[in-house]
């Protein structure tokens, strides 16, 4: 509970330091001093930068398609920096621009890809022995860097099987950490139902991951029923 | 109905779990517990799960695996993504911003031709410069029609002498019109040489010896 309640003050800290650093910004765009404003808002890429890529990663996967839509998130931000009201939190206001950015080059990859046959895998994604090769190999098992690297392909597959709404909550909720409260912010959605779409991507990634590679066992997963005596 | 039947059977086991206070809770019932924690202790939040050790077990075991997704996906980032990218990418998205922040500072550019022009003005030129396509159609049209006109004339002697040969046959003898069309052709002729000449052509004229003069010579 102490952690919780840890994380939620490092949350709210980091919400102030936002605000302020948007409202200096807003003020220096107001008073025509645009290129310092420009200035001001580096510190901004700096503190949301990294987990904005992240999130862009899980939704795009490919590296230059991933930089270029935090680049356009960031833009935007700047842009409209003076739209941005302190209801919501600079990081949910950012993150919700982001992921409507990254939702639409799927919807345009989706397209593309109906139309153009693209040559070998043309998503960004290679088999695990490809990557395993591009990349220099941090285990001294190469059968041990080539299983990680299936592994990651499988987790990374599965997250894509995922109806978009549930993948949202996902990427959110389990991987960048953020409570019900603050993912139904960003996504325009009420807390129950990102909890309905939590639950559902969770069994959902039980089935497709399979339990002998994902899931201890321990809780017998695949089973529905009551599972100890 | 398969569905709907599918789907009562595998809402059975909670509901059976429901029914019976002693039994276990099945794993979507779990995930269920471990969704509504949201984030807190799944344990300390549900009463069975409190009372039973081995469903605390089974639940902080899900949380650990989901944990573990999470870090694997968090291990796939870091190699995608290496930190080269990272300082790449802020200095692009840095570069961009300071471009815009430029954008918007530079002075308005006004667009060419004046937009500023009123809509009754903009809609007498229009007015007017239809009124002048249309005059120059009707230009083209009546141009059109005369060059026609002029021509009717040239193409009757063709067809004339599309018949020709007709009128031929019930006409006189070949010999004698072969005659006619001689003495035709050299009235013609005296016509031109004794009409009133050029004169930016008469040095050259009178150069020209006559077809009547080395005739005279030859004999």
């Amino acid at each position: 509970m102490a952690a919780t309640d840890t994380a939620s003050f490092a949350r709210q800290e980091r919400a102030a330091v936002d605000a302020l650093i948007a409202d200096e910004v807003s003020a220096l765009l107001a008073r025509g001093d645009r290129v310092e404003a420009g200035e001001r808002f580096a510190e901004m890429v700096e503190r949301h930068q990294r987990r904005a890529t992240r999130i862009a990663y899980y939704y795009l996967r490919d590296p230059a398609e991933v930089d270029e839509a935090v680049q356009d998130a960031f833009l935007k931000a700047f842009v409209n920096i003076r739209s941005f009201r302190e209801r919501l939190h600079f990081e949910l206001w950012f993150t919700r621009i982001l992921v409507n950015g990254c939702l639409d080059r799927v919807k345009a990859r989706a397209r593309r890809n109906r139309w153009i046959v693209p040559a070998g895998d043309g998503d960004g994604h290679c088999e695990p022995r490809e990557e395993l090769e591009r990349r220099p190999a941090l285990d001294p098992s190469p059968e041990a860097t080539l299983l990680r690297a299936e592994r990651r392909a499988d987790l990374l597959a599965a997250v894509d099987r995922l109806p978009e709404r549930q993948r949202a909550v996902v990427v959110l909720s389990q991987f960048e950490g953020h409570a019900t409260r603050d993912v139904a912010a960003m996504l325009d959605l009420t807390e129950a139902t990102v909890r309905v779409h939590l639950f559902r991507a969770i069994r959902s990634l039980r089935r497709l991951l399979g339990a002998e590679h994902w899931f201890t066992g321990k809780s017998e997963p695949r089973t529905d029923g009551a599972t100890h005596a | 109905m398969r569905t709907q039947i599918r789907r009562a059977v595998g809402k059975l086991p909670a509901f059976l779990w429901a029914g019976r206070g002693s039994s276990h809770p099945p794993d979507r019932e779990l995930v269920r517990i471990l969704v509504n924690a949201d984030g807190g202790d799944p344990v300390a939040a549900d009463a069975h799960l409190a009372g039973c050790a081995g469903c605390a077990a089974r639940v902080r075991d899900l949380r650990s695996d989901l944990d573990r997704i999470a870090a694997t996906a968090e291990s796939a980032f870091e190699d995608a993504m290496p930190a080269w990218r990272h300082v790449r990418q802020r200095r692009r998205i840095m570069r961009r911003i300071q471009r815009a922040a430029a954008r918007q500072g530079a002075a308005r550019i006004l667009r060419f031709p004046t937009p500023g022009i009123p809509a009754a003005a903009r809609a007498h030129a229009l007015r007017r410069r239809l009124s002048l396509a249309a005059a120059g159609l009707l230009v083209t049209v009546g141009i059109v029609q005369l060059i026609d006109g002029r021509r009717q004339p040239a193409a009757t002697p063709r067809s004339d002498a599309a018949v020709a040969p007709s009128q031929a046959s019930i006409g006189p003898p070949a010999g004698q019109s072969q005659a006619v069309a001689d003495e035709q052709f050299m009235r013609e002729l005296e016509e031109a040489l004794t009409s009133s000449r050029v004169t930016p052509l008469v040095a050259l004229d009178e150069m020209t010896p006559r077809v009547r003069d080395v005739a005279i010579d030859i004999r």
